[in-house]
């Protein structure tokens, strides 16, 4: 503190000597006013290798106790000690997931999606939000939750600078991957041995592991000829549609006996978006129009059914257009991350394949995976 | 006496055309040089080419020896003075900054304006008799104390040759005179050439050692005033009919009123 | 008027310390004031080994003051170079934007983002190249038998701008919804989880660059007298000016590319300045906008990192701060500041 006191006593009086001479306006003092620019550079240098030199000094962290090595789904090895008592999980469907297994108490903040998600505790939307996984997170209200770990995706917008601050500050961080059904399996199990639930988190995958298993071997007997062509889309504002290809709904298309016409006809795009003109080239047997809530879908009919080509299709001839609800807005959507995947998957493969799959009680399924896992 | 700047055979075009055409012209220390022609006849080029910001197609501009547009900016600003007609820049500085700016020629390239500079710019104030105003933000000033400070900052550059574009534009009837008997004071109190450009024949004569009449792109006729300014060639480089009036000590010159009935 | 201006210069000069120490003591982590000072000043001595402290020590050396440093480091790159650039314009109204800068950054972010690996430092990288081959675009599109005027750099600046912009509307068409939120929010401007870094990969370019402007003040007095001018007064006026823009592009650029685009600053802090000092001396100018625009920067990061719990972009901070202030300093106008 006196160090930085005695440099401002000299800054002072190097300035009142300029004051002085530069009374009649006098420019020596530009030459001196430049080394006054010099020195509070030099003293912020000074403070920032200070800084610098103090925390190279610090690296080595306090030691943990019982701390294991596990891995993490990007393939990271974390040290950490389990099982985990407080923890920040930035999306909502891993937020959901620890629900589901039972220790919504141990999540102690969460990001700024997870609060607009339905199927998670109301208890845990009462946790501090600490950002989101776009424009950031609030390093220090994740550090003053003193949590054991976080939990987040990867690979997308400022997941890398955020798991890399993170760690800076000794923050373990478990970074949670997913892209079909079985990814999402892993991520229970891997929740699971973190939160240590082991063996909930293996009643849930047992429970979703064998009705999506009939599902799939069911599928993979109906003959090529009795496969339908199918295209999941979102009606865009402009009025393009943007089609599940190469992505876990697109490939979900497949599994369950249809055949996704974007996905064949893109093969190396998630999310290809198609006009008009494509949609009638395309001409799929049976049209799935996604949206997040009611709402939503009642517009994209609106502005999809206003168009031209609409009543030439084969699909809306034959009344086989459909609505379904993704992600976790709204009661009743159940095509999203997270166990509920399972009732999507069941319900698309009712409207795909009503003769494999038309005696599929989803409800029953519904009711015991809710009952069971989604009441706290 | 000492030749300041000889203008050699200098033309210049623009566009395929031509502006001026081989234009000779000699200004020695202490006197002044008066551009006198109508609208586009070629002044402001002239004074543009003699200060290297245009280049001529031929001939050459020899400063104190030197050729002009061989010349880098900083030594060429050390031996010409440009004086643009009063205008309002966009940010006021004061008017001593503004004389100040004279001194950059003098300056390294990361240098700021010494002591040394500031005695310079304050004393080229005073010789304009501004002093009084040397805090005021420039844009303060009226049209007449404007230009005095462009001359005072043309003076801080310490050049051999002061340049001038049409001093009295904008000026009323007393800030005209002021200003042109304040150049002819500073040409021949500091041996500097001056070289500047006007309207009115009768300032011409005033003020000038030598009158150069310009019509076209070429020089029509150049010498001391009275043999320059004469009714035949006023006539035929402005195209109006004028008479000189001849007082005691010196004449006039006034458009016939016919050009006008 | 130069007694008064001394006191005010050497005032607002040392603003930035008493910010930084403000700083460096707010935070959604509680730290009591007191720990703050003892672990600033004595923080090479052993520290009495608890958890909580090295927490403490944590907190101030790797979140707040890389932080602090970055957000001034990018007020004095925004600031300074738009103080530069409004002189070298002879326009009061541009800032550092205006020669297709925060369009390149946009556009390299967005190219790395939407097909690149997410590897840390990539956009910046990309981001950094991008601004930078705008800006070289833009001069050479401005050029006409050598010389490259002020307006037809604006002209160009605007023509580069649209190129780009378009070019990044493209992209976010072609990208997942997922990564086009990314590039959305690149655009909007934070420092949520800069580090040591993102300090070390902006600073030394911007104190490098802003030494050379500061060395180069004088001439941008001159510079903003119109280029016949300084030329008759003896600038170079293409090296010089190509000099500045290279400089300001630098500055900026390192600065944007760790942080997105950062939007008023440049164009605010240097009106201030020349309506509190009552001069547009770039001699005066030039080191408080450093000054003035590190503070600004900073207390608008500091509102960001601690209003909430979780973070507010600061670009959107200083949008907020910074219109409604330029329109009431259009409108005041007086002050010395400039006139039309």
């Amino acid at each position: 503190m006196g160090y930085v006191i005695q440099h401002s006593h000299n800054f002072v009086s190097y300035e009142t000597q300029n004051l002085i001479k530069k009374a009649t306006f006098h420019p020596v003092v530009s030459g001196l006013r430049l080394k006054t620019i010099i020195a509070v550079l030099a003293l912020v240098i000074i403070v920032v290798s200070v800084g610098l030199l103090l925390t190279l000094a610090n690296v080595p962290g306090a030691p943990r106790q019982s701390s294991v090595t596990i891995q993490d789904m990007s393939g990271r090895s974390i040290v950490l000690s389990l099982p985990v008592s407080r923890v920040v999980i930035l999306n909502s469907y891993w937020n959901e997931i620890a629900s589901t297994l039972g220790v919504s108490e141990k999540i102690v903040g969460i990001d700024k999606y997870t609060l607009s998600s339905v199927y998670v505790p109301k208890v845990v939307k009462e946790r501090p939000v600490v950002g989101d996984l776009f424009s950031g997170v609030n390093l220090e209200t994740i550090l003053s939750l003193k949590p054991d770990a976080v939990i987040m995706d990867f690979g997308y917008g400022k997941t890398a600078d955020i798991v890399k601050s993170l760690e800076s500050i000794g923050v373990p961080v478990i970074c949670m991957y997913s892209n079909n059904f079985n990814d999402q399996l892993n991520a229970i199990r891997l929740l699971g041995k973190v939160f240590g639930v082991e063996a909930r988190a293996d009643s849930l995958i047992n429970f979703l592991e064998i009705r999506h298993s009939i599902i799939v071997a069911t599928a993979s007997k109906i003959p090529d000829s009795e496969r339908p062509t199918v295209l999941l889309c979102r009606v865009e504002k402009d009025g393009l549609l943007t089609a599940y290809a190469n992505s876990t709904w697109g490939k979900i298309v497949e599994d369950i006996g249809g055949i996704n016409i974007a996905l064949r006809n893109s093969p190396n795009q998630a999310w290809p978006k198609i006009n008009l003109e494509t949609l009638l080239a395309w001409d799929p047997e049976i049209i799935i129009i996604v949206g997040y809530d009611n709402l939503g879908i009642q517009s994209q009919l609106d502005l999809i059914m206003k168009s031209s080509v609409w009543n030439n299709l084969k699909a809306v001839k034959e009344s086989r257009v459909y609505t379904v609800l993704i992600g976790s807005r709204t009661e009743g959507a159940y095509l999203d991350w997270g166990p509920r995947m399972l009732i999507g998957e069941m319900k698309l493969a009712k409207i795909v394949q009503p003769k494999y799959f038309g005696d599929l009680n989803v409800d029953v399924v519904s009711d015991m995976l809710f009952s069971t896992y989604y009441t706290q | 006496m000492e030749t300041i700047v000889s203008v050699e055979d200098l033309s210049f075009s623009y566009g395929g055309t031509f502006k001026l055409n081989s234009i000779s012209l000699n200004v020695s220390a202490g006197t002044v040089l008066t551009l006198l022609g109508p609208n586009g006849c070629g002044k402001t080029t002239l004074l543009k080419c003699i200060n290297a910001l245009l280049k001529p197609e031929s001939g050459r501009v020899v400063i104190s020896g030197r050729n002009a547009h061989e010349l880098r900016r900083w030594e060429l600003a050390r031996l010409v003075g440009y004086v643009p007609q009063a205008h309002v820049p966009p940010f006021p500085y004061s008017t001593l900054d503004l004389v100040l700016m004279g001194r950059t020629a003098h300056l390294d390239f990361f240098q700021q304006p010494s002591n040394l500079d500031y005695k310079i710019a304050e004393k080229a104030l005073s010789m304009v008799g501004l002093d009084h105003l040397k805090h005021r933000p420039y844009d303060q000033l009226s049209g007449g104390e404007r230009q005095l400070a462009l001359i005072a900052r043309a003076i801080a550059q310490e050049p051999k040759l002061l340049l001038l574009d049409e001093p009295t534009a904008h000026l009323d009837f007393k800030n005209q005179f002021l200003v042109l008997s304040m150049v002819k004071r500073i040409a021949r109190e500091n041996g500097i050439g001056v070289i500047m450009s006007l309207h009115d024949p009768n300032h011409a004569i005033l003020f000038s050692d030598t009158v150069a009449l310009m019509k076209n792109g070429s020089i029509f006729a150049v010498g001391p005033s009275h043999l320059v300014i004469t009714k035949e060639k006023i006539e035929t480089v402005y195209e109006i009919s004028v008479r000189v009036i001849n007082q005691t000590n010196g004449f006039l010159v006034a458009p016939s009123m016919e050009n006008f009935s | 008027m130069p007694h008064q201006r001394k006191s005010a210069f050497i005032l607002l000069l040392l603003l930035p310390l008493p910010v930084f120490l403000l700083s460096l003591t707010i935070g959604s982590y509680h730290i009591p004031f007191g720990e703050v000072l003892a672990i600033l000043f004595r923080g090479i001595d052993p520290l009495p080994n608890s958890s909580q402290t090295q927490i403490y020590r944590d907190v101030i050396f790797m979140i707040r003051l890389p932080r602090i440093l970055l957000s001034l480091l990018g007020g004095i790159a925004l600031s300074v170079s738009g103080a530069s650039l409004q002189s070298v314009f002879k326009n009061p109204l541009v800032d550092s934007y205006i020669l297709g800068l925060s369009a390149g950054a946009g556009l390299g972010a967005a190219l790395a983002i939407a097909f690149l690996p997410n590897f840390v430092g990539l956009t910046q990288l990309f981001a950094f190249s991008f601004s930078f081959l705008a800006f070289m675009l833009t001069y050479f599109v401005a050029r006409d038998r050598g010389q490259a005027s002020t307006v037809s750099l604006v002209l160009a600046g605007v023509i580069v701008t649209a190129l780009f912009s378009a070019a990044l509307s493209m992209i976010k068409f072609f990208t997942s919804s997922e990564k086009l939120s990314s590039v959305v929010y690149w655009l909007m401007g934070s420092m949520a989880v800069s580090g040591w870094d993102e300090v070390l990969q902006s600073g030394p370019l911007i104190i490098f660059a802003f030494i050379i402007i500061s060395l180069m003040r004088w001439r941008l007095n001159v510079l903003s007298m119109g280029d016949e001018e300084a030329k008759s007064l003896g600038i170079n006026v293409e090296r010089d000016r190509l000099v500045i823009l290279i400089t300001t592009t630098l500055m900026v650029s390192s600065f944007v590319s760790v942080s997105g685009i950062i939007g008023w600053v440049g164009l605010v802090v240097p009106h201030l300045v020349r309506m509190l000092m009552g001069t547009p001396d770039n001699r005066i100018v030039i080191p408080i906008s450093a000054s003035l625009g590190g503070v600004f920067l900073l207390l608008a990061d500091d509102v960001a990192r601690s209003l909430t719990s979780y973070e507010l972009p600061v670009g959107v901070i200083t949008t907020i701060i910074g219109a409604p202030f330029f329109l009431y300093l259009l409108r005041r106008r007086g002050g010395g500041s400039w006139r039309q």
